[in-house]
């Protein structure tokens, strides 16, 4: 009887993998692409061209006062999806370092300068991953360089993933200004 | 092109000057007069042509920048290495008096802990993380080596974590490994650069004995019941915790890597549900026979807190041990173990800072002030059970601590902190027992702790 139990119980590996082997599998590193991020930030557009800028030395001296920091970045591409002749709003793609190893994200931007959406492109650290979840990344929606775009002010912070916050928050605020020098009007910024 | 270009707007500007040139009689014949209308033409033709050069040339940069695009993203992933070394390390200096129960310390400066990890990303779906602690380590070396005094020197060497994942899906991955238990957050979450205090809180030592790590394999996940809500889970089975349960709790009971006392499997879990970002609260058990026969079981529950509220925030962790006909094995281990703690942080940066020292250049610097209250308390064979914060109701034989902690830390950058507390304990040690951690001494604790 015994031993009828113990080869019964010694199924139960093998039905675990056989569950297992129906789901369907995700990837840790890569989530979206760039194409498909680029038709979830605009759904009906006729067209999305790119423009990569070579930003003169007035133009990073501004990005760089605005952001309080220095800015290595000099080449930065935005997307402009279109409607026929309307704007439909800007996309730019960044990498920005979490704790050891680059956040690849996009950052969308409405016509009027506020974010419209973010979504992680590719995570590619073992801790610190919650960023990508959509959930976190709604806070950013609406904002604009007159908000603090902050941990722990208007950004709820995640317990582990802290840099992770403090990395994505600080790429959005850069998309803004990128954006603001551009093709936007100067608007006062919260520090 | 651009040589092209050039030498249209030579002829173009050489034809413009003769015309201006020629005298006025002849350009007024009718003969001139077709002659300017066929200029005239020549021009709009140049003019096309070279906006169709112009357009042709805006086209090849759009390529080029698409190109450029291209050759960034395959040169970011060529770059990104697939693993990553990092860690923390902490310097503490603790100044207690004595107390009535001698639980002081005089102003010792602890090279506390240097930690390590390494990660690696092996595929999309196949990752490794560890975590190599050094704590108190000046000095590794074999017995043989016998110098004088050695033994004065070391310090302990352990791996706190080692495992592999195999990623299926959000909601279920496998995980294989030396594995932190995941049994109340703290233990999960006890790096000195994440944590507010310089102390682990009273709960997270003596009964649970973080940093408690063990041998196993089980599951992973996290799942989004509604779109703000998230509920993640971990449970494992693992070799569990020995027979070593001692007067102060259960920290001698954590196992080795390589064995099973009993050959009987535990399973530890905790699943936290979080209707919001930055709101969580966790369940966990604790299951599995303790002694080597495998016939008397030691089962736990906790559970914990996250709360925020703007820069307010509110963590604690309660903690419950039963321990089985424990009086068979021993009359100094205790019958049942628990406790708690409550914390607040508040964060938050004086604007007239921003300009000194403490803020300038620093993006986001913050200071936290931080108020904690927690205990244990370890009831043992032949008492009724008591409650932590009942001291001077004891009856019989059990020991309960308390401890009352006010800080204040500053993050000059988020990887950085600076911790400065005042710690007040108290405890009622029944007979022959002895305090858990510090009795009653009251004392200082700094300390400073980098992540890297």
């Amino acid at each position: 009887m015994l031993r009828t139990v113990r080869l019964g119980l010694a199924w139960w590996p093998s039905l675990i993998i056989l569950t297992l082997s129906c789901v369907p599998p995700a990837a840790a590193t890569t989530y979206l692409t760039r194409k498909e991020a680029l038709q979830l930030f605009f759904p009906g557009a006729t067209r999305v061209e790119a423009r990569t800028t070579l930003l003169s030395p007035e133009q990073r001296k501004a990005v760089q006062a605005r952001l309080g920091k220095r800015v290595r970045k000099r080449v930065i591409t935005f997307y402009r999806g279109w409607q026929g002749d309307n704007l439909l709003g800007y996309a730019t793609v960044l990498n920005e370092i979490g704790k050891h190893l680059p956040i690849t994200f996009m950052v969308g931007i409405d016509p009027g300068g506020r974010v419209t959406e973010v979504v992680i492109l590719a995570y590619r650290e073992s801790q610190g991953g919650e960023v990508r979840q959509r959930r976190f990344l709604r806070q950013y929606r609406g904002k604009a360089l007159q908000d603090h775009i902050r941990r722990g002010k208007d950004i709820v912070n995640i317990t582990g993933a802290t840099l992770s916050v403090q990395s994505v928050s600080y790429g959005v605020r850069k998309a803004l200004v990128f954006w603001e020098v551009l093709y936007g009007t100067k608007a006062p910024l919260r520090r | 092109m651009r040589v092209m270009r050039k030498v249209f707007r030579g002829s173009v500007g050489t034809l413009l000057v003769f015309l201006l040139c020629l005298p006025p009689g002849l350009v007024a014949t009718p003969a001139a007069a077709v002659t300017m209308e066929e200029l005239e033409r020549q021009i709009q033709g140049l003019q096309k042509q070279l906006e169709e050069l112009r357009q042709e040339q805006a086209l090849q940069a759009e390529a080029q920048q698409v190109a450029a695009i291209e050759r960034e993203e395959a040169l970011i992933e060529q770059i990104t290495p697939r693993f990553s070394v990092g860690g923390y390390a902490s310097l503490e200096f603790e100044d207690f008096d004595e107390g009535r129960t001698g639980g002081g310390s005089r102003g010792i400066f602890d090279q506390q802990r240097f930690i390590v990890n390494v990660s690696s990303i092996v595929h999309d779906r196949v990752r490794f993380y560890s975590e190599i602690e050094f704590e108190g380590v000046s000095l590794i070396s074999s017995p043989d080596e016998g110098q004088e005094d050695e033994t004065a020197r070391s310090g302990e060497l352990e791996v706190e974590q080692a495992y592999m994942d195999f990623l299926i899906a959000d909601w279920i991955n496998v995980r294989a490994g030396a594995l932190l238990m995941p049994f109340g957050r703290f233990n999960l979450l006890h790096d000195d650069n994440l944590r507010d205090l310089s102390d682990r809180p009273l709960v997270a030592r003596r009964v649970i004995p973080t940093t408690w790590t063990d041998a196993g394999v089980g599951f992973f996940g996290e799942f989004t019941p509604t779109e703000s809500s998230l509920v993640n889970y971990e449970v494992y089975v693992t070799n569990g915790l020995t027979q070593f349960l001692s007067s102060r709790g259960l920290r001698d009971a954590r196992p080795s890597f390589r064995t099973d006392n009993n050959n009987n499997k535990t399973v530890v879990g905790r699943m936290g549900i979080s209707p919001w970002p930055g709101q969580e609260v966790g369940v966990s058990g604790y299951f599995g026979k303790f002694d080597d026969q495998g016939d008397h079981a030691l089962s736990g529950v906790a559970g914990d807190w996250t709360v925020r509220v703007g820069p307010l925030e509110l963590i604690g962790e309660y903690a419950f041990f039963d321990v089985e006909d424990v009086a068979v094995f021993s009359t100094t281990f205790p019958r049942d173990l628990q406790g708690f703690y409550a914390q607040a942080n508040l964060h938050f940066f004086p604007p007239f800072l921003k300009d000194t020292f403490l803020g300038r250049n620093f993006d986001s610097p913050t200071f936290t002030l931080v108020g904690r209250i927690g205990g244990a308390d370890l009831d043992f064979p032949g008492t009724p059970g008591t409650f932590p914060g009942t001291i001077g109701a004891a009856t019989g034989r059990d020991v309960d601590e308390e401890r009352v902690t006010v800080g204040l830390n500053y993050r000059p950058v988020e990887a950085m902190v600076f911790k400065a507390e005042f710690q007040w304990n108290e405890t009622n040690p029944g007979p022959g027992l002895t305090p858990l951690e510090r009795g009653d001494a009251f004392g200082i604790i700094t300390s400073m702790a980098l992540g890297f």
